[in-house]
């Protein structure tokens, strides 16, 4: 049970594979201290240690496969920001949208993330993992940037400016 | 977005092109006046429409002549022709009072109508003194010949028919004696008239052997006697010295001579036209009656153009008297004691004196005297109702006939009351018809909405019975909000105030002040009227103040009346408050309120005195007085005073802080203009096509001047006009422009931080529009309050004009609640239209070379002439002449503006500039839309059961 703690998974030929074959049957309490049957191999440790071998590697690898994923949508979404064009209509409007969604979805799920990168550079990793859903969320930014979304100049409040208040009354004209 | 952006009229200008270059920006012009086109035309009503949001009534104005219909020597009276003061010749059906045809003249001189002859088929108009003498055709109104008489336009120019046959008119203007024939208008001879410089008046009457007498006072000279013979030939000519002959004398031709009545000697002045070297004057004290200031003659109806025998003397409004005149001295006939007007009506043989009387304050009463055998006429005698309110009887029109079943003397009347009022005693028995003609005479305006709150539910009573139960009244209310009822309070030159319904044009209420005349600066008539409290201040009652001269004493004279319900209200006497001072200026101060919510007027006298209405106001104008301005301007001396309104212990006194010369040598100052104080501005900039804002100069204290004169130039003389921009609070000059080669009228439409102006274009012959935008630039130098004393720098003023292909009459720009609607400018056409065009197309933004950039913005590229096309008048085929103003009103509806346009006929409506945003359109479908909520609401019902049935199932299996 250790090993399967430490590992995501692992063969067990021994008791575990049968005891989860009949499952729903009760396990004995004594179950640990039955006899091994005759031509089984006991010593399960050595396979174990082959994967202790393999696994850094591997973790890294993995680890980086995932720390890497969103930069590698940057090619993508910088092909659909051109495809989608500037104009304002419902299409462009949907992928703009996705391109925010998919990066927000990504940070809040970051602590799930998080969870399967180890190894050594699992710091450096989760923050190339940070800076790619960055750089997505700048470049949707932009794309808004681009296609005028983004209420970045003074007419985009004019309508919440108040009318000046007037200081003096005048009134008068022509004698009557 | 941009609040511009709501103006959905536009949203096509604001999808951009592709690419620009000159093939695409030519495409783009294209393309911009097909959409503008398309918008222009989705203003247009349906056919099923019209008149379902908007009424129009016709008037004729105050009757000045009147000729009964009749068949060959018999009247029958069926029809009225009527020429009045508004120069408008009407026929009028007796039965009902309905306009049956109407021909309007242009106003002023030109159009005035100044005789009216009929003689069974034909009509005839002498207008503007005898330049024109016009023949129509009676039963439709159509023109039969117009002929054109050298004369002076200002002169009012006698007329008659020649002989008894009528073959013939006589037309006498200023220059000579025309005899016209009638059939055609050729002229049959001339006669030249003496002293044609100086004669003001000529007095034309017809002698038994046929000779034309005319007689023609030359103010504070002579009078001159001409005979003339049937053939044109000028028998003889006799000049008298009347020194005493002025411009208002009235005067009369009685019987074989000539009656004057000066009101200097309070006497009679008789001349014998035969041999009269003098005129012999008789004191009106010697026939036993006491001269008032209404003392003057009145003329007696005649037969076929012979002098009278007769002439009435008006001694007051009640009393009158019927004098024959002949070189043995002037006889009373019959004295006239409690008579308000008196005419003498014929009948074959018959000749009745018909006088009118107060009987009681509801009806009046009609007495015949026979004059052959000085007997009363009992026959024509009746009484008939006339609301006492429509002051007395002033003039009447009767027609005598003899019945058909029994050979009695009858009597048709038509009266002309005090209030311009006319009413007509058609059929005996019967209740007379009335038309308001008043309504031809508005001046001043304002629309009050009705109240439609839960408190003020009582008020609405007002438009249906109180016994309506909750449903009834649940869609009185929805109806109010949807038909956006307001009422309409128009204050007449007549000095009479009507309340009128926004909805269907019905008067519910009216009042008849006789002593409320109007202000005549300018020569323009003007009455006052200020909406002091909304009635938006229950339980306080809404409260209207009209203002005007007291005919009594001259001094400002003040009623003040609750709009909606037309009580008079006891802030002022019922006869009205005589302010005991001659007001010059009164402006309502619109951000100053007591505390029960009232709305101060500030008063100038003739001292530049301050005084306040209601007086208590002034405590409440005390803590602001520093921050009060007020600016003058006398046209008459060419100058504009400005004033700091500064308490001075308990008073408040007007200190004169600038003035400016306007050179009156040069130019006269024809009108100011100021901001409406109603006008909310949404938009505090513009955006422009890099999505930058250019601030608008809201200065709230601009007033526009407009000063038009005459120069010499090598071609003659040319008009120009000057336009003037000044902060009214400091005096600067904020802007100035000068015209060349052009001519008044100028018509202004000042709002927001833009002024629109028309006028004419000597230069190039034509009417011409021109715009003037003001902007502060990019930067706002003070965001939160506009000080005139710490002023911004010198606004950015953008100009454009345009080239309007029909003449005006006057123009104004519609408003709504909040401002964020578009605005349209409303221009009444004299071709009778009344046009609404968007302010979107008098833009100085317009560019005359389209980029990505302009196309950006939203504005269109510049064509020089503006888009007059029929669909969007805004009164289709209701044709509106001699348009004086239009009134412009918010709606409950922010879309909505309406629009009210006055002159001789009101036509009221509401216009949408951006349409209806706020509003479902008519074409929505209602019941498709329901069927299919309430389906889906059913579907979820059951779909929601049927599934926890089928989890219910699930869970034990």
């Amino acid at each position: 049970m250790s090993a399967k703690r430490r590992h995501k998974w692992a063969i067990d030929f021994a008791g575990s594979s049968r005891s989860r074959g009949d499952r729903g049957a009760v396990v004995p309490a004594h179950h640990e201290a039955l006899p091994v049957p005759v031509g089984c191999v006991t010593d399960t440790t050595g396979v174990a240690d082959r994967v202790k071998d393999v696994d850094p590697n591997l973790i890294v690898k993995r680890s980086w496969d995932i720390a890497l994923g969103p930069i590698k949508q940057v090619p993508m979404n910088m092909f659909i920001m051109w495809m989608a064009g500037s104009s304002i209509s419902i299409f462009p409007i949907m992928m703009v949208g996705m391109m925010f969604f998919r990066p927000i979805q990504a940070m809040l799920a970051i602590q799930n993330t998080f969870k399967s990168i180890e190894g050594q550079q699992a710091a450096f990793q989760k923050l190339v993992y940070i800076l790619g859903n960055l750089v997505c969320l700048a470049m949707a930014v932009y794309k808004c940037q681009v296609m005028g979304l983004l209420p970045t100049h003074a007419s985009d409040w004019l309508a919440f400016a108040q009318p000046q208040q007037r200081m003096e009354w005048s009134g008068g004209g022509a004698y009557l | 977005m941009t609040p511009e952006a709501i103006g959905i009229g536009y949203s096509p200008l604001l999808e951009k092109p592709k690419k620009v270059n000159s093939m695409a920006s030519a495409m783009w012009i294209a393309r911009a006046a097909g959409f503008l086109s398309l918008f222009l035309l989705t203003k247009a009503l349906y056919e099923d429409q019209a008149g379902t949001y908007d009424w129009k009534q016709d008037n004729v104005g105050k009757v000045t002549h009147v000729h009964w219909e009749s068949v060959g020597l018999s009247s029958t009276g069926k029809k009225l022709f009527v020429a009045t003061e508004r120069n408008t010749l009407a026929s009028l059906n007796t039965h009902d009072g309905a306009i049956g045809w109407r021909q309007v003249a242009e106003e002023g001189t030109r159009g005035k109508i100044d005789t009216l002859l009929y003689n069974g088929n034909y009509i005839i108009t002498v207008q503007a003194g005898g330049k024109f003498v016009r023949s129509w055709h009676s039963q439709t109104g159509n023109l039969h010949w117009e002929v054109y008489l050298s004369a002076e336009e200002s002169m009012s120019a006698p007329a008659s028919f020649l002989s008894k046959d009528k073959d013939a008119v006589l037309v006498a203007t200023s220059n000579a004696l025309y005899a016209l024939r009638t059939s055609d208008g050729k002229t049959e001879w001339e006669a030249n008239l003496p002293d044609s410089d100086t004669v003001h008046r000529w007095y034309l009457s017809l002698r038994e052997d046929g000779d034309v007498v005319a007689v023609g006072t030359s103010p504070g000279v002579r009078v001159a006697v001409v005979i003339v013979g049937q053939d044109g030939k000028v028998k003889t000519q006799r000049r008298v010295p009347a020194q005493w002959v002025k411009n208002e004398t009235s005067c009369q031709a009685v019987g074989e001579g000539f009656l004057c009545y000066t009101p200097d000697t309070a006497s009679l002045q008789f001349l014998s036209v035969q041999d009269g070297q003098v005129f012999v004057p008789t004191a009106v004290s010697e026939l036993g009656f006491s001269a008032t200031a209404e003392t003057c003659l009145e003329p007696v109806s005649t037969e076929a153009g012979a002098a009278s025998q007769w002439v009435l003397l008006r001694i007051s409004r009640q009393h009158m008297a019927l004098l024959s005149a002949s070189s043995k001295g002037v006889k009373v006939v019959r004295d006239l004691p409690k008579v308000e007007a008196a005419d003498v009506a014929y009948d074959g043989e018959n000749k009745v004196l018909l006088t009118v009387q107060r009987a009681d304050p509801e009806t009046v009463e009609f007495t015949g005297v026979d004059l052959t055998t000085m007997s009363e006429q009992i026959d024509v005698s009746q009484r008939i109702s006339v609301m006492a309110v429509h002051g007395s009887i002033e003039k009447i029109f009767p027609m005598l006939f003899t019945r058909k079943k029994d050979s009695k003397l009858g009597a048709k009347v038509l009266m002309v009351a005090q209030d311009y009022s006319l009413h007509c005693a058609h059929k005996a028995g019967k209740s007379p018809w009335r038309r308001e003609e008043a309504l031809a005479y508005m001046v001043a305006v304002e629309m009050v909405d009705l109240p439609v709150s839960e408190n003020e539910a009582k008020f609405e009573d007002e438009f249906g019975s109180s016994k309506d139960d909750i449903l009834a009244m649940f869609v009185k209310r929805i109806k109010v909000q949807v038909l956006q009822l307001h009422m309409i309070v128009a204050v007449t030159a007549a000095g009479k105030v009507y309340g009128i319904r926004s909805h269907n044009g019905k008067i519910v209420w009216q009042h008849f002040f006789p002593d409320l005349a109007p202000f005549k600066g300018q020569g323009q008539e003007k009455l006052l009227l200020f909406v002091q409290r909304t009635t938006a201040h229950f339980p306080h009652s809404p409260q209207c103040a009209v203002l005007g001269v007291s005919k009594k004493t001259g001094n400002g004279l003040l009623f003040t009346i609750n709009p909606v319900t037309g009580a008079m209200l006891k802030d002022t006497p019922l006869s009205g408050l005589d302010l005991g001072y001659k007001v010059i200026q009164a402006q309502l101060m619109n951000d100053l309120h007591d505390e029960n919510f009232l709305k101060g007027i500030v008063l100038v006298d003739s001292d530049i005195k301050i005084h306040f209405f209601p007086t208590s106001m002034k405590s409440v104008v005390q803590p602001h007085s520093g921050t009060m301005y007020l600016h003058l301007t006398n046209p008459d001396v060419g100058t504009m005073n400005g004033y700091w309104l500064v308490a001075k212990g308990e008073d408040i006194v007007a200190e004169q802080v600038w003035n400016i010369d306007l050179q009156r040598s040069q130019q006269v100052i024809t009108g100011i203009y100021g901001k409406r104080p109603i006008e909310h501005v949404h938009s505090q900039g513009r955006v422009l096509g890099d999505r930058s804002v250019l601030y608008k100069y809201l200065n709230p204290n601009l007033v526009v001047l407009i000063g038009e004169g005459e120069e010499a130039s090598p071609k003659g003389p040319s008009g120009f006009f000057n336009l003037y921009l000044v902060d009214a609070v400091t005096g600067h000059m904020v802007f100035h422009e000068h015209h060349k080669r052009t001519r008044g009228p100028i018509s202004i439409v000042h709002s927001e931080n833009w002024v629109v102006y028309s006028f004419y274009s000597e230069k190039h012959r034509r009417c011409e529009m021109a715009v003037l935008e003001l902007y502060e630039g990019k930067e706002q130098s003070n965001a939160t309050a506009f000080s005139s004393l710490t002023p911004p720098p010198s606004p950015l003023v953008l100009r454009q004009s345009y080239i309007i292909p029909v003449s005006l009459f006057t123009m104004s720009s519609t408003v709504t609640e909040k401002g964020i609607t578009n605005k349209n400018l409303i221009i009444a056409l004299r071709v009778g239209g009344v046009l609404s065009l968007p302010k979107a197309l008098l833009d100085p933004r317009r560019p005359s070379i389209p980029t990505q950039e302009t196309a950006e913005e939203g504005t269109i590229p510049y064509i020089p002439e503006l888009p007059v096309s029929t669909e969007s008048f805004i009164n289709y085929n209701r044709s509106i002449f001699n348009v004086r103003g239009i009134h412009t009103s918010p709606a409950g509806l922010e879309s909505t503006s309406l629009v009210l346009v006055y002159g001789i006929d009101l036509f009221c409506t509401r216009v949408m500039p951006s349409k209806m945003f706020d509003v479902l359109k008519e074409d929505f479908d209602y019941f498709f839309i329901g069927t299919v909520l309430s389906l889906m609401i059913l579907v979820s019902v059951v779909s929601q059961k049927l599934a926890a049935r089928k989890a219910l199932n699930r869970a034990w299996k």
